[in-house]
């Protein structure tokens, strides 16, 4: 990689890597996992990157590199779980994390591929047909994925507030 | 609901606010796993060179219990050496076919299509649904389009299901995983 390529790379991560990670930590419920899954979604961009910076949207190429990986460690999670049945199945959420707010607690009790709609559209700011394309699924299952996650929320916020 | 909007905006950007990057350790990453491929390919490329001065050099003895092995007929066809099993064998454009595999084989979600006639010549790339629970839309381009597809692992017999291009003209085309360590071809047989 030429010096002018990685100073583009070095810019491009600078701008993006930031706002990734918060992104990333909706869908995982940690900040140091999420950072973890964006470093390496960058570090599989450095070979690629004369190529993916051509691209009108790289950061669009990098966001779903991320989100595919926080999907399958979350997948990878959740059997290892499953195998030791010890361990709980859904993520714990680490105080030390600062990981206490009711939203967040309510988002990490929905499931992954309801999550990844809506981080994708409402943090994201992408279409519902964006979201579709992105995650290679049908615009109907985008908006009952989303209808659902948003009645799931209300419900287990509201059922917080009363507690 | 505008309120679920900004509360998210607001989660992501204290998040964002916390993160601290390392951009120079992604690049010392990317280089170290850049060495470790060129090795492995260097050490592949040296056992292959050894296994075939072995093979020059060792007159073949048919003395020994073991069969004769056979050089022509069935074992230039994939259907023998090969194991992705399609399903079914003869498709047309459009129309989504079954990939079974070994059960211990490893992949990624892309394949490529080439004429069986001229197998050197990748006509189209496809991806794959990911295999068995995953929710993705088998997708394909031709060769000299742009194109790409995300480095998952993959495991296991599947089904995975690609789907036949539209433009593909009528005949036997060879099937290979496009981004395996090992390369494992099929045949699939494109008929309107």
């Amino acid at each position: 990689m030429g010096s002018t390529d990685g100073d583009g790379l070095r810019e491009f991560y600078s701008a993006h890597q930031p706002r990734l990670v918060g992104v990333i930590a909706l869908l995982t419920g940690s900040r140091a996992e999420a950072e973890d899954i964006v470093q390496e979604a960058f570090v599989r961009l450095v070979p690629r990157w004369s190529k993916v910076s051509g691209y009108d949207a790289p950061d669009a190429w990098v966001r779903l590199v991320a989100v595919r990986l926080a999907a399958n460690r979350h997948r990878d999670s959740n059997r290892f779980a499953r195998v030791f049945h010890r361990l709980p199945r859904e993520h714990a959420p680490d105080p030390a994390d600062g990981y206490g707010g009711d939203l967040e607690r309510a988002l990490a009790g929905l499931p992954m591929p309801a999550r990844q709609v809506v981080v994708l559209h409402y943090v994201c700011d992408l279409s519902v047909a964006q979201v579709a394309d992105t995650l290679g699924i049908a615009e109907g299952t985008v908006k009952s994925r989303l209808s659902r996650a948003r009645q799931m929320l209300s419900t287990t916020l509201r059922s917080e507030d009363h507690a | 609901m505008p309120d679920l909007e900004q509360e998210l905006q607001a989660l992501a950007d204290r998040r964002a606010a916390e993160s601290s990057g390392d951009f120079d350790a992604v690049l010392a990453t990317a280089r170290s796993r850049r060495q470790c491929r060129t090795t492995a390919w260097s050490a592949a490329a040296a056992a292959v060179v050894a296994l075939g001065a072995v093979v020059t050099l060792v007159p073949w003895s048919d003395s020994g219990s073991a069969p004769a092995a056979r050089t022509e007929g069935p074992r230039t066809d994939p259907r023998w050496s090969s194991p992705i099993t399609v399903t079914p064998e003869t498709a047309r454009p459009g129309a989504v076919v079954a990939l079974r595999f070994p059960d211990d084989n490893g992949r990624g979600i892309a394949f490529q299509l080439a004429k069986e006639s001229d197998p050197s010549k990748v006509l189209y790339y496809l991806t794959s649904d990911w295999g068995p629970g995953r929710e993705h839309t088998p997708t394909w381009w031709p060769a000299d389009a742009n194109g790409g597809w995300v480095d998952v692992g993959i495991n296991g017999p599947g089904p995975d299901h690609v789907v036949v291009p539209d433009t593909a003209e009528d005949g036997v085309y060879r099937l290979c995983t496009a981004n395996a360590a090992i390369q494992v071809c099929g045949l699939l047989t494109v008929r309107r």
